[in-house]
Formats: structure tokens, C-alpha cells, sequence
């Protein structure tokens, strides 16, 4: 035993990840990645749409298999593994998703909302904590509020009975110098544990994660390869590996963990996250990764360059949810540049 | 709901008896309650209920609240009483009391921390321009004889860690910048006004600053330590505590605290404050080992489980003025006011 912090470390790989497949992940796939992570000794799985409970929609994407079925899937696999969700208040309702997550015997909810609106999230994490499971804050996008920000936002969270409060670097825009500030701040102003979630836009998702345990997070999450949205997350294998070298302690299996990658390889081949020009300038333009899909495809559609796209949403400074920008943005710069298709 | 309402009304009976004395200047009176709804306000009219049946008090009661009427039909055996009145109404608005009125207890608050969270603001707005508009509404009545104002015992700031209780000369320090401070400010904000109150129109205002209760009509979805342990005991636990567990609170039995308030009404001195509250020191995790004891399997209590370098907190107030002045006293122990209050979750689940 040393005396560094014990981790809590949170597999996304089944949430993150269903951004970068188009929310088409199937039963089978939740079965064999959801074994595979319990078996790598992750402290809790993720799963459902990228989106969180109740997402599943044309404007978003819809997904292949129910929220229910996931749950469903995954919770017969895991026995010492936690199962997770991921909710964020409007996609999902308390009346339905809510409820119906309890009764699949989801061990945390993880309530997330764009940074600055916290408010929002009173009501879903009031009611979750009255049911008595565990619940976190998440703030998203959080690149787009100041450390001062992100502690008030966290506080209401907190207040409203968060267990932990997760920092997302959604858009992968973040330096490490960032990180250890808006960690950092949080950690000494809150009582709960903080998190982090990485991504991998600049790679710096491990980098970062790194920092973020330095300034005193206590949960951080990654994927299985990276499997997430844009460039992907911090990748678990790896991230575990860093961590054994550093002897923090973990409940990870670093063997097991390795191969929980390779299952993730097998079963999402094709899909895995990759560095390109584009999440690049994703990650530089601030924009949410989970764009990263629906802007390539209407990018193409439009005959205009993806990088445009994202520097103009970037500008608009637009948070997830708000998909629906992505065609307007291209629509004008194909006009600008005369583009006709 | 029966057996609920047998435990209260034996509580209420015992905390009453022998004490009646201490309340004979209530006789006949109409009491008027603002916040008269929530925990307090429901254990008051508990106790007037057995004061006017079983010692002839004769009080009439107007009880206002936002959901006053809601309340009268949730509870018919309070709802149906005559000479109990429940008024619907927001403080902030507040104008005028009936004709008659010459006792008056102000507990109409935002408390949750919740909102404190979410609408700072509109917790100053209650908190202190509701507690302005009542002064001056009862300025205009004919004969006030005492007006009691429920504070809060965070109008101290930060306890010291070597203190062991806070008397009311203690000036601690709060930060005025901070939106966290936005319901202390506002209750001292309200103690000044009644004072400045006081000091134009001589309305005979006792300031009580009341620290941690439990009981029965607690609602067990407030995010407060003790109201979180029992809740999360109900579902199979886990507790968690953030910290240590070492962090010191008291409470006061929910009989104990309306028996005092009626206390400072009928014999409080106008223009003093009063601490309210058990002095007796209890460290979270003994309180928590305490509540899940109640329940079998007992449900496991996690610690450390927050960030770490936070300072232990603690608060527990000094009680000595209200004890001489109006008679205030723990009649009921903690663990016994933990499991009063775990029977009657009981008995309400099961109803």
C-alpha cells in the first residue's frame, strides 16, 4: 500500500462509444464488451445511448437496441462491475427513463447538463437520490465555462445531492494547464469526489487525465480503445497501464484490461476512433465530439470542407443538442463559397 | 396513518406535561403561524390540539402557507379541527392578519438547500422581504403581545472547532460575496429588520435562532445529514459520508422544539434572541451508526468518501438563555428522537 488515492475508474466504452457507431450497437455487442469489462475489474460501465437514457431520436440518432435492452444485456453480465447510465434532463424523463432504470437495477446515474445549467438537473438528481442510488453531476462542455463557473455550477450538483461531480472536456479542447485549473478548483471546493472524462482531439486524453488525478480527481473515465465520440476518449488499456506504472491503486486487472481492448477492436472494428484533420479541428473549434458523425455526413452532403463546419460551430459556440445548427452552418457556407449540389 | 398520529399525539402530551404553567398566557388566544405548514408548524398545532382538549386553552389557530389547505386535507385529524384556520399565501405578498391576532410566530422560510442552490435570490426575496411585510402587517394591529421570529442558527457563521457551544454573544464572520451565505445573510438580514422594527414601533419581537431538529413530518426528502441517513436506511443503504464522520451537529426532538417556541412566545423577553437546539454534541458517523442500528440488516455506513483536506465542521448551540428565560429543555434523548422518527416513517409507509 502506498498513500496515493484510491481511483475510481468508469468505463464509457458502451455510452461513449455508441456516438462512434452511430448509436447502432446491438445486444450481442452490449453481452460480450459488458463480460469483457467486468472482467477488467472497471469500477462502473456506462451504458446506453451517447446521448444518455431517453435519446434515442431522429434529431440525435437513434439507437438500434431500447434503453431497456442494454440495461438489460449489460446488467446480466456484471456482477462486481457497476452499471451506469448516463441522463441528461429533456432527453430524459423522470416519469419514464428514470423509473425505468431503476427497475433494471441501475447501480449510478450520472446527470449531466451543459456546464452552466445546472439548475436543470435538481429535479432527476433529487429524485434519484430519494430512490436511493447513487448519483453524480456531470457538467459537459466544460471548456466553455471558467473554473470560478464550474465550482458554483458543481455546488448546486452537489447541493442537490450529487455523490461526485464529473468534469467532461467534451469538445477535446483541453490542455493539461486547463485541466489541473478547473479540476484543481473543484477539488478543493467541493466535498464530493470530482471527476474527469477525457478526449482525444489533440492527444492529450491521457495527458489530461493524468492531470486531472495531480489536481485531486478521484474518478476518471476512458473507453476500450478509445471507443467514443470524435477522436475517442482516454483509452482504458492504456490508462490502466499508466496507472499500474504510477502504483495508483485501482480495481483494474491490467492483463484483463488489455484484453477487454481486444474484444472492444473485435467487436467494433471498423468504428474505432482515429486522429484526423478533422477531429483536430474539432477539438481546436471547441465543438461537442459527439458532432463529429452528423458533421462529416453533411459536410459530404454540401460539398463544403467539415473543418469550415466546425470552425463556424465553434464560433457559435453551440452545445450538443443542437445538431440541427450543423446543416444551417453548412447550408451558408456552401452558399458563400457557391458550392451547388 | 393511525398509529402516525397516536405517537405524535403521545409525544406531544408528554412534552406538555407538567409544563402547562409556562403557557397559561396563550389562554384564548388566536395564534397566528406563517410557514405554518412544515415541520414546525404542524407539531405547534399538535400541541395546541392537546392543549385545548385536555386543558381548556381555547386557542384559535390561523395557519398560513403556500399549500396550507393542502396540508389541512392531508392531515384531516389537524385539517378538521375548529378553530384551526389554514390560508393559502405567499409572505412575499403577505398584507394583513385577521382581526383578533395578538400572537404571532413567523416560520415562513426557504430552507431548502436545494433552492438555496438554485434560487438564491428568490430565498433573500422570502426570507427577507417576507419577514419585512409581516412586521409591518402586524405594526398594524390593534394589540400584538409578542411576535416571535424563527432565525437560524447559521446567522453565526462558522463555529469555531474548539468551541464547544455557541452562545448568543458570539460573532462569528460570513462571507457577504459568497452566494453560499445568501440564506444566513438573509436571516440576519431579517433579525435586523426586526429590530429595526422594534426600534420605531416598539412591536414586541423574540428572535429565536433555531439549530437541528427531527421528527415526525420531517420530509425525508430534505438533503440534511440526519433526514439523508434515515432515507437512504429505508432503501437498504448505503450511507455515505463524505468526510470522516467526524463532523459534530445536534439535534433537538421536533416536541422539544415547538414546546419552546410556544415557550418564547407566551414568556420571551421582546428584543432578546434565543438559541434553540439540543447542546448535546453528536459526530455524524456516531449518528449514522445510530439510525442504521434501527434497521435490520443494518445497512452499511461508507466513509471518506469525498474529497479530502476539508475541515470537520461543527455546530451546537449554547441553550442556557432560552433554559432560564422561557424553560427550554430536551425532554427526548437523540437516539430516542431518532427512533420516534424512524417508527413513524414506518408507520407511514406501511399506511
Amino acid at each position: 500500500m502506498n498513500n496515493l488515492p484510491h481511483l475510481t475508474v468508469c468505463d464509457a466504452t458502451l455510452r461513449d462509444g455508441s456516438h462512434a457507431y452511430s448509436h447502432q450497437i446491438t445486444f450481442e455487442q452490449i453481452k460480450a464488451y459488458a463480460t469483457a469489462s467486468e472482467q477488467a475489474g472497471y469500477t462502473y460501465l456506462e451504458v446506453g445511448h451517447g446521448n444518455g437514457l431517453g435519446a434515442s431520436s431522429l434529431q440525435v440518432g437513434e439507437s438500434l437496441v431500447s434503453d431497456s435492452e442494454m440495461l438489460q444485456a449489460a446488467k446480466q453480465c456484471l456482477q462486481n462491475t457497476k452499471l451506469s447510465v448516463h441522463v441528461i434532463p429533456g432527453f430524459a424523463t423522470i416519469k419514464k427513463e428514470i423509473v425505468n432504470a431503476l427497475d433494471a437495477r441501475v447501480d449510478l446515474f450520472r446527470v449531466g447538463c451543459h456546464c452552466t445549467e445546472a439548475d436543470i438537473t435538481q429535479r432527476h438528481i433529487s429524485h434519484i437520490r430519494a430512490a436511493g442510488r447513487e448519483v453524480w453531476g456531470v457538467l459537459m462542455m466544460s471548456h466553455m465555462a471558467s473554473a470560478e463557473v464550474l465550482l458554483g455550477e458543481a455546488k448546486k450538483m452537489q447541493s442537490y445531492g450529487a455523490q461526485g461531480i464529473v468534469l467532461m472536456d467534451s469538445a477535446g479542447t483541453y490542455l493539461p494547464k486547463n485541466v489541473t485549473e478547473k479540476v484543481g478548483r473543484l477539488a478543493s471546493g467541493l466535498e464530493v469526489p470530482v471527476g474527469f472524462h477525457a478526449h482525444q482531439n489533440l492527444g492529450l486524453a491521457i495527458a489530461n487525465s493524468l492531470a486531472a488525478i495531480d489536481a485531486g480527481a478521484r474518478i476518471i473515465d476512458g473507453t476500450s480503445k478509445g471507443f467514443g465520440a470524435g477522436a475517442g476518449n482516454a483509452p482504458l488499456e492504456m490508462l490502466a497501464a499508466v496507472l499500474k506504472q504510477m502504483a495508483y491503486q485501482t480495481t483494474i486487472d491490467l492483463f484483463k484490461s488489455l484484453d477487454a481492448a481486444e474484444v472492444a477492436a473485435q467487436l467494433f472494428a471498423g468504428a474505432l476512433p482515429e486522429s484526423n484533420g478533422i477531429t483536430i479541428v474539432s477539438g481546436l473549434a471547441g465543438v461537442f465530439s459527439g458532432f463529429s458523425k452528423p458533421v462529416q455526413r453533411v459536410a459530404k452532403q454540401m460539398g463544403v470542407d467539415p473543418r469550415d463546419v466546425f470552425l463556424e460551430l465553434g464560433k457559435r459556440k453551440v452545445v450538443g443538442g443542437q445538431e440541427d445548427l450543423i446543416i444551417e452552418v453548412a447550408a451558408e457556407i456552401a452558399a458563400r463559397k457557391g458550392v451547388v449540389k | 396513518m393511525n398509529q402516525a398520529i397516536t405517537l405524535v399525539k403521545a409525544d406531544s402530551e408528554a412534552v406538555l406535561n407538567g409544563r402547562i404553567g409556562r403557557l397559561d398566557g396563550l389562554r384564548g388566544e388566536h395564534l397566528y403561524i406563517s410557514g405554518g405548514t412544515g415541520i414546525l408548524g404542524a407539531w405547534l398545532l399538535e400541541l395546541i390540539k392537546v392543549l385545548n382538549e385536555s386543558y381548556s386553552f381555547g386557542m384559535k389557530v390561523t395557519a398560513y402557507s403556500r399549500r396550507a389547505r393542502d396540508f389541512a386535507a392531508r392531515w384531516p385529524h389537524l385539517g378538521g379541527i375548529e378553530g384551526f384556520r389554514f390560508e393559502d399565501g405567499d409572505i412575499r405578498y403577505f398584507a394583513e392578519f385577521p382581526s383578533g391576532v395578538r400572537y404571532i410566530i413567523h416560520a415562513a422560510a426557504l430552507t431548502d438547500r436545494r433552492l438555496l442552490a438554485s434560487q438564491p435570490s428568490s430565498v433573500a426575496e422570502v426570507n427577507g422581504v417576507g419577514t419585512l411585510r409581516i412586521l409591518r402587517a402586524a405594526h398594524l394591529l390593534d394589540d400584538v403581545r409578542k411576535f416571535v421570529l424563527l432565525s437560524s442558527g447559521l446567522v453565526y457563521g462558522a463555529q469555531p472547532w474548539d468551541m464547544p457551544h455557541m452562545n448568543e454573544s458570539f460573532i462569528g464572520s460570513l462571507r457577504c460575496n459568497d452566494v453560499n451565505a445568501v440564506y444566513a445573510e438573509s436571516k440576519r438580514f431579517a433579525e435586523v429588520v426586526a429590530q429595526g422594527v422594534i426600534s420605531e414601533t416598539k412591536l414586541p419581537v423574540v428572535t429565536l435562532r433555531p439549530f437541528a431538529f427531527v421528527g415526525p413530518y420531517q420530509s425525508l426528502q430534505l438533503p440534511w445529514a440526519v433526514t439523508d441517513f434515515i432515507r437512504d436506511s429505508f432503501t437498504g443503504g448505503p450511507i455515505r459520508i463524505m468526510g470522516d464522520g467526524a463532523t459534530v451537529r445536534s439535534l433537538m426532538y421536533a416536541s422539544d422544539f415547538a414546546f419552546g417556541v410556544l415557550a418564547a412566545l407566551a414568556e420571551g423577553s421582546s428584543g432578546e434572541v434565543y438559541n434553540i437546539g439540543s447542546p448535546k454534541p453528536v459526530d455524524l458517523l456516531t449518528l449514522a451508526k445510530m439510525i442504521t442500528g434501527s434497521f435490520t440488516p443494518a445497512p452499511e455506513i461508507r466513509t471518506g468518501l469525498g474529497q479530502s483536506g476539508h475541515d470537520h465542521t461543527r455546530l451546537v448551540p449554547d441553550i442556557q438563555k432560552a433554559q432560564k428565560d422561557f424553560g427550554l429543555e430536551v425532554s427526548v434523548s437523540v437516539e430516542n428522537a431518532i427512533q420516534k422518527t424512524i417508527t413513524w416513517n414506518r408507520y407511514m409507509r406501511s399506511s
